[in-house]
């Protein structure tokens, strides 16, 4: 490949040298894409790199010029081998402007240290040139080969976003289209590889100034974008629960009024001497008293928990219960705040009691499930309460892990809500299990 | 003499309650009278403010609309001026908070009015039953009380329940073993010990109500209950703990 060196530095005296020398540079540039690129990893793929290094070797023996655009395009024939295509390139163009840079900079530093040491150049010598430089240019290779690794692991997103990767790939080939001009006019009009070097180093800074920007400006656009429409569905969907339970607040007092007034209305019927009235009044009671305590589609006192995830856990397992027609309960007599207890340790554990309740319930006639939530002046109290098939003997062997008391459902997990809630220095708890299941868990404010 | 008191904000339901109660009071010519009947809960802890001393019974409506107290709170109050108050809330199922008002006031009795009158009267009766048979008694055996608090609220269970207490698994906690629940709860062991006398510390991390005792294995140095749960029972502590046996006549089977 070319090597700027013309500086009273002339490398090539043998053509062992020179061939060897072109060998290595093309065999880098595959090294470095095989590394980054993992679909090139392929027995067939080894087998066509190492067919294109001798060509290519033997074409830059007889003709030097264009070198790398010929390196890059002869090198755009792997991707019939994969199937991610702009990937493809964008490791190809960063593997050959890597080696463009830095064989550059590694010829410059080898000069500079030949010129220092005041070697002169024989057969020997020229090999330990030879040498020395292309252990620079491989180890900054490998440098780029571990960063783009690093890059890839921490940030994937970009590199499976086709609208990054077209970015990427336009702005490479801007890059390299850049490159190839400067190389070429600097190989045909004589100009000085100084120039050329500041002139590319010039130019590497403006495009990774554009491209640091371009990547800030989408990305910062894309989450501001995102994080505007989350928080306008969260509002949305506030208010919609909020208007539902203002609507069923109404009902429930509409509820109860009428509830009230039927049972002061039946204490006058009792009283009257009219048996029709009795028997009439009796029919109409028990019909209206069977469609006031229908389900109504939402949980009563749901709207007095304000700590979402406790509120999004009952929310959700309830609505599994209902659905598979088992009754719930909630309780909460006050409204209770944000709760002084991890919100994804609260999270996992009632999610735990819940799905053991569940799973205790389904299929029993008359299963019941209930949560209260219980407010005292320094503490809150959070009860899980289920029917029972049968009542649990030992209470202790509930928490041991893989113990499950046959049938009653409440063996799984508890052993996980002890390991979650022990180190918790505020949090207690309590369980009992004779006609009800029944697991308290105690919150003290800090 | 056990006190009757009825809050119950729609005056046609407070009417017949008033009656159902003072009825049952003279067929059965208990020693209680009905002391008041009111829709005003506020009225209620004024009387309870003026009179020290007072047994009383309760039947309470849970919601008061326009009344700053509602059952729950009016219930708190009431048993922090009497502590053997039998509380009954009488109300419709929708209105009842069971678990919380079963944890916070330990009620006598839920009556749902949604069963229709007779039921409802069917139950005032019976509770004012066992109201007055449980005042009757109440002199007589006092029951023997442990208490545990958290977060500065204070639980009572009856001794006669204790089984025993472990350290728990992480520090400054202890597990409290009763013969239907376990109660992890902030304390130390040497301090429970020292406020206990009635239960004897068998191992460093064991202390143990001896009258539940159902069987010590000598040998293995164990201590068995009813329900098959067991304690370690240190060399030195065991000889003081037969002996403790003996001593109180102890149903405790020794091998």
């Amino acid at each position: 490949m070319s090597h700027g060196g013309s500086e009273g530095l002339i490398v090539y005296v043998y053509w062992y040298i020179a061939a060897f020398d072109h060998w290595y540079s093309v065999m880098l540039v595959f090294m470095l894409q095989i590394l980054i690129n993992r679909e090139l990893r392929q027995p067939r793929v080894y087998w066509t790199v190492l067919a294109m290094a001798v060509g290519l070797t033997l074409t830059y023996m007889l003709y030097d010029d264009y070198s790398d655009i010929v390196t890059f395009l002869v090198n755009l024939g792997l991707l019939a081998f994969v199937r991610r295509k702009k990937y493809f390139i964008v490791t190809s163009l960063t593997a050959t402007l890597a080696y463009i840079l830095f064989s550059y900079f590694g010829n410059y530093a080898t000069a500079a240290m030949f010129a220092l040491g005041r070697l002169s150049i024989n057969a020997w010598q020229g090999w330990l040139f030879e040498i020395v430089g292309e252990a620079i240019v491989t180890g900054c290779m490998l440098a780029v080969a571990v960063g783009f690794r690093l890059l890839h692991q921490r940030y994937p997103q970009p590199f499976a976003d086709r609208m990054m990767l077209n970015v990427t790939v336009s702005a490479l080939a801007v890059a390299s289209s850049a490159f190839f001009a400067i190389t070429v006019a600097a190989d045909n009009y004589n100009i000085g590889s100084g120039f050329v070097g500041i002139l590319m180093l010039i130019l590497v800074v403006i495009l990774l100034i554009n491209a640091g920007s371009f990547i800030y400006v989408f990305y910062s656009y894309t989450i501001r974008i995102r994080a505007h429409r989350q928080k306008l569905e969260r509002r949305q969907y506030d208010l919609y629960v909020q208007n539902l339970e203002s609507s069923y607040q109404n009902l429930r007092k509409f509820r109860h009024d009428y509830q009230n007034i039927l049972l002061s209305l039946s204490e006058y019927v009792q009283t009257s001497d009219d048996p029709a009235l009795k028997q009439y009044f009796d029919a109409v009671v028990t019909k209206s008293q069977q469609s006031l305590t229908r389900d109504f589609g939402h949980f009563d006192n749901l709207e007095r928990i304000q700590d979402k995830s406790l509120k999004a856990i009952i929310q959700n397992k309830f609505s599994v219960a209902r659905q598979a027609g088992i009754q719930v309960r909630l309780e909460a007599s006050e409204p209770v705040g944000q709760l002084p207890i991890d919100p994804v340790t609260l999270a996992r554990v009632s999610g735990i009691l819940l799905d053991n309740a569940i799973e205790a319930v389904n299929g029993l006639a008359n299963g019941q499930i209930a949560v209260a939530v219980i407010k005292y002046p320094q503490m809150v109290e959070l009860i899980f309460q289920n029917t029972l098939r049968q009542p649990i003997e030992r209470l202790d062997e509930l928490f041991v892990a893989g113990k499950s008391t046959k049938g009653s459902g409440h063996g799984q997990g508890l052993a996980t809500v002890r390991e979650l809630l022990d180190p918790l220095l505020n949090v207690t708890y309590e369980v009992a299990a004779n006609h009800q299941f029944e697991f308290i868990i105690s919150i003290e404010s800090e | 003499m056990l006190s009757t008191f009825i809050v119950e904000d729609d005056v046609e339901q407070l009417a017949t309650l008033k009656q159902t109660v003072a009825n049952h009071i003279m067929i059965n010519d208990f020693d209680m009278e009905l002391t008041l009947a009111t829709s005003q809960a506020q009225e209620l802890l004024s009387y309870l403010a003026d009179h020290a001393d007072v047994d009383g019974l309760y039947f309470l409506d849970i919601e008061y609309p326009g009344q700053t107290l509602n059952g729950l709170t009016l219930a708190t109050k009431i048993r922090d001026m009497d502590v053997n108050a039998k509380i009954v809330f009488v109300s419709t199922h929708a209105e009842m908070a069971f678990l919380t008002f079963e944890r916070r006031i330990e009620p006598l009795d839920f009556i749902v009015k949604d069963l229709g009158p007779a039921a409802v009267k069917a139950k005032v009766e019976t509770d004012i039953r066992i109201a007055y048979d449980r005042y009757t008694k109440q002199g007589a055996v006092s029951q023997a009380i442990f208490s545990y608090t958290k977060g500065g609220q204070l639980f009572n269970v009856a001794l006669n329940d204790v089984l025993f207490i472990e350290t728990g698994t992480s520090r400054n906690k202890l597990v409290l073993h009763l013969t239907d629940r376990l109660v992890q709860y902030n304390g130390k062991i040497s301090d429970e010990a020292t406020a206990h006398p009635e239960l004897f510390r068998v191992h460093k991390s064991f202390l143990v109500n001896p009258s539940q005792l159902a069987r010590i294995d000598k040998p293995n140095q164990r201590g068995y209950f009813d329900n098959g749960e067991a304690v370690d029972i240190a060399v030195r502590k065991m000889r003081d703990l037969v002996a403790l046996i003996k001593q109180n006549e102890l149903t405790v089977t020794i091998d």
